[in-house]
């Protein structure tokens, strides 16, 4: 099933991701292309079948209520941000 | 003993080059340190090499490394018959991520290569268990073994199964991929775009510089996987074929305890099992949480020769 | 005209789990007074390889919060991711549990009697925090990750003051449980509440509105009565109602509309495979039920019986202890002492000159008795608000009522040969003599002026009731 250029650009949009012509297209062709093996997936017959999620039979993993020491604190976070101010990270604001 | 460690694999201070996320990660020094690394660490190796797989692999076929670790979501472990080594993607759940950089949540896992199984296996035994840091650990790799020998058959697959995998596995990691990469945005760390008009445009330069093609090729379908007009025909679909997957091997494994055969890595991604790679390229996949039988049985078997 | 309209609304309430530790990693919780970022582990912060770790009480305290709402307490449910790009969501996902919830079906009831139906509650992360400048903003992570439940309720409710009274009780019911300490300056507890406006018996409901983020009883009423009317004023007017989120301004007491930024056009919903799903026994569910505190139901209930009044019933349950100590005082006494005590509470106690007060300091033996000395006339009136203040005076301690009532000599005179010294002694006063030949006279309004005297004469002591036999049996 071909992938139209617009559904490019809503995924584009929505993985916040700019892309250049060029990219749309070559973005374009290739999903399409995959898309296609879905189909083909989708010839098979899965009635009743539940879908696995994640492997393994875990379930009820959990910690205590207690406070832990991390081997990184604010400071050494935010050593990691492109600009800081007051102790936090600054980005432009939303409009 | 020494060792040698996928870039993507964290350990405090060190950059991450020579990885998919590498320049969208431009100036940073991870904050943390792997599990793996740690108690690699405590049981006295040494880090030889901090480097990309394929190097690492070269590493430990020239001897300057006793093993090394990969990040593996589909089988890149695989590689290592092409340097003379075993390698082995263990079961998922046997070894903590923490630490490892996430691409496909439900099939990441660490590969460990060397020279022979003895290795990998005292490997394993070192870094494998939980930590607290990774709710998927399990703590009985040891109970998956079996003493006495392990019968093996080989695994036919045709063409419309291997292909029925990979396709599943594309569509899953792409999804898991997806939702992994949202954290690569520039604001709190590595790559920010100058001269963004406003927040969104922000987040839309600073991904677009620093993801490479095939990290936006994963995204992109990732996301269209997971849409809500997309969700049940692509990711659930591919999610019950994988169920139908697992379910074929353990049917096939009721009278075996190993299975051979070749493309066997997105399979075992998919079911999670542990599979064993030879120098001679021959693959064998093991049941849940056997990787230390299925280890012993490739060792048995290296020495019958 | 506003007659012909009904208004429906529903209400998403945000509430604050009382953890240490925050949902998926053992960072400590309470950033209260703390700086920006205190409280941030590298999973919070979203570096990569940093996975979640479920936090076992968050689990316990979202049931007990279900068990409040008498909601159904799903044995298997899970986590899922839900996706949208903004600065206080650092991993880019919320984990949630959009498709299996851990609470189901529930219900509230109002003090009013009405009803108001819960869809369900489940269990999430909360986001950080920004605050805006010009044109940049700065991202605190303190609260990134902070466990929630978020409870849905079924669009049951027809008025501003149910949506207040709704939105009261659910305080009571999340704080009495211990899910939530409460702390509305904190945003403890914030709600979203929906509005649409209908014609009455319509068949439909009408367009929705969403105004976000309150966090005071008195606002939600507010901002459903403007909004209700604003809906309205449109529909009347032949214009529609536009499908939007707006933010409530206490200030100028009207909703704007804004843009909503922490959305997306699709949250890309799927089962975040990093948390292995929770199943639950039953017999898990059943121990945290038998160790349930108290809900204000329940003390409604009791309370009632005993003859209380609801108005001091409703004032009472805005303050736990208190309606604990009642109820402890109402299991060793009864009926009368416990209305009284009940009165001391709402008339004293809470009364805004005593605020600051701790409300455990006095035990139910020591309120008891001091009611009992009152009903007994040991005490007067006054005499008996004062000791109670006291009772509660840190620095007091656990005296006992009669012997702390003895040290502020407050003990009402009831000897009649030392009140009937004391009465003569005013009497033989000349300050008393024409009221005296006034109460001969028949004026009554002198009376109160003699006993004024005696009650001074013998500081307060004096039972008021008492003097006034003895006196007007003395004038004759």
């Amino acid at each position: 099933m071909i992938i139209a250029e617009e559904e490019i650009e809503r995924l584009a949009e929505l993985s916040s991701l700019s892309l250049t012509s060029t990219e749309k297209e070559q973005f374009r062709q290739e999903l399409s292309e995959a898309n296609q093996h879905v189909d083909y997936l989708n010839e098979l017959d899965t009635d009743g079948v539940e879908p696995t999620y994640q492997v393994g039979d875990l379930e009820n993993v959990w910690r205590p209520d207690e406070v832990v020491e991390f081997e990184a604190k604010r400071d050494d976070l935010l050593a990691l941000a492109p600009e800081t101010e007051d102790n936090q990270v600054k980005v432009p604001r939303v409009l | 003993m020494k060792y040698a460690l996928d870039s993507g694999i964290q350990k405090k201070g060190d950059k991450v080059d020579a990885y998919e996320v590498q320049k969208t990660l431009e100036g940073y020094h991870a904050p943390i340190t792997a599990t793996v690394v740690k108690r690699l660490e405590e049981a006295g190796a040494e880090l030889a090499q901090h480097a990309g797989y394929e190097a690492n692999m070269v590493a430990v076929e020239k001897g300057m490394a006793t093993f090394a670790l990969n990040t593996d979501v589909g089988g890149e472990v695989m590689a290592a018959a092409e340097n003379g080594l075993y390698g082995l993607r263990p079961s998922y759940g046997a070894i903590s991520r923490y630490g490892m950089i996430a691409s496909a949540s439900s099939m990441d896992a660490i590969g460990v290569t060397a020279k022979t199984p003895e290795d990998i296996r005292e490997a394993l035994m070192l870094i494998a268990g939980p930590d607290g840091m990774d709710s998927t650990v399990f703590d009985d790799l040891a109970t998956g073994a079996k003493s006495g020998s392990m019968r093996v058959r080989e695994l036919e697959l045709d063409e419309v199964r291997v292909k029925t995998a990979e396709v599943a596995h594309m569509v899953i990691r792409a999804a898991e991929t997806a939702s992994s990469y949202y954290r690569y945005d520039g604001i709190r760390f590595g790559h920010r775009a100058k001269d963004a008009k406003s927040l969104k445009d922000l987040y839309n330069k600073s991904r677009a510089e620093g993801l490479t093609e095939d990290s936006k090729k994963w995204i992109l379908f990732g996301t269209y996987v997971l849409l809500g007009e997309n969700i049940e025909r692509c990711l659930i679909k591919a999610q019950k074929v994988r169920t139908m997957i697992i379910e074929a091997l353990e049917k096939e494994m009721v009278t075996t305890e190993v299975l051979s055969g070749s493309d066997l890595g997105v399979i075992a991604a998919l079911a999670g099992l542990p599979v064993v790679i030879t120098p001679e390229g021959k693959q064998y996949i093991g049941k849940r949480k056997s990787d230390l039988a299925l280890l012993q049985f490739v060792a048995d078997m290296k020495e019958a020769k | 005209m506003s007659d012909k309209y009904e208004m429906t609304i529903g209400i998403e309430c945000h509430v604050q789990l009382a953890t240490k530790t925050k949902l998926f990693s053992g960072i400590d919780n309470d950033a209260r007074d703390k700086e920006p970022n205190a409280c941030v582990s590298p999973g919070d912060y979203a570096i990569p390889g940093t996975l979640p770790v479920l936090n076992e009480a968050a689990v316990g305290l979202a049931i007990r919060g279900g068990l409040a709402l008498k909601g159904k307490v799903n044995l298997k449910s899970r986590f899922d991711r839900k996706h949208y790009f903004y600065p206080d969501l650092p991993g880019g996902y919320q984990r949630t549990q959009f498709f299996h919830p851990i609470i189901g079906e529930g219900e509230v009831v109002l003090p009013n009697g009405n009803r108001v139906g819960i869809h369900h509650a489940h269990l999430e992360e909360d986001a950080g925090k920004l605050t805006h400048f010009g044109d940049y903003s700065l991202v605190d992570l303190n609260r990134a990750g902070t466990p929630l439940i978020e409870i849905v309720s079924h669009p049951d409710i027809h008025s501003a003051e149910d949506a207040r009274l709704f939105a009261e009780e659910l305080w009571r019911l999340m704080t009495y449980s211990g899910a939530c300490l409460g702390d509305l300056y904190h945003g403890n507890m914030r709600f979203d509440v929906n509005v649409s406006v209908a014609e009455k018996g319509a068949k439909e409901l009408g367009i929705r509105t969403e105004i976000k983020n309150i966090n005071s009883f008195r606002s939600i009423e507010r901002a459903a009565a403007y909004e209700f009317e604003r809906h309205v004023a449109l529909i009347e007017n032949g214009e529609a109602v536009k499908r939007e989120t707006r933010g409530w301004n206490d200030a100028t007491g009207k909703t704007t509309g804004q843009r909503s930024k922490e959305t997306a056009d699709d949250y890309l919903q799927f089962p975040d495979s990093d948390v292995p799903p929770l199943n639950l026994t039953k017999e898990y569910v059943d121990e945290i039920a038998a160790k349930m505190p108290k809900l204000p139901q329940d003390y409604r209930a009791v309370f009632r019986e005993a003859g209380v009044a609801d108005k001091t019933i409703e004032t009472l349950l805005d303050h736990q202890v208190l309606a604990e100590r009642l109820g402890q005082v109402l299991e060793i006494t009864d009926m009368k002492i416990t209305i009284k005590v009940a009165n001391l509470f709402v008339g004293t106690l809470l009364a805004e000159e005593n605020s600051g007060l701790n409300y455990r300091a006095a035990s139910a033996e020591r309120l008891a008795e001091l009611a009992k000395m009152n009903e007994d006339g040991e005490l007067s009136s006054t005499a008996t608000k004062q000791v109670l203040v006291a009772l509660y005076n840190k620095n007091n301690g656990e005296k006992l009522t009669k012997a702390l009532a003895k040290e502020m000599n407050l003990l009402q005179e009831n000897n009649d040969a030392a009140l009937g010294a004391i009465i003569d002694e005013v009497l033989a006063d000349k300050a008393a003599a024409s009221a005296i030949a006034d109460i001969k006279n028949g004026e009554q309004k002198a009376i109160g002026f003699l006993i004024g005297l005696i009650m001074k004469k013998s500081q307060g002591k004096a039972n008021p009731g008492r003097a006034r036999e003895l006196l007007l049996k003395k004038i004759g």
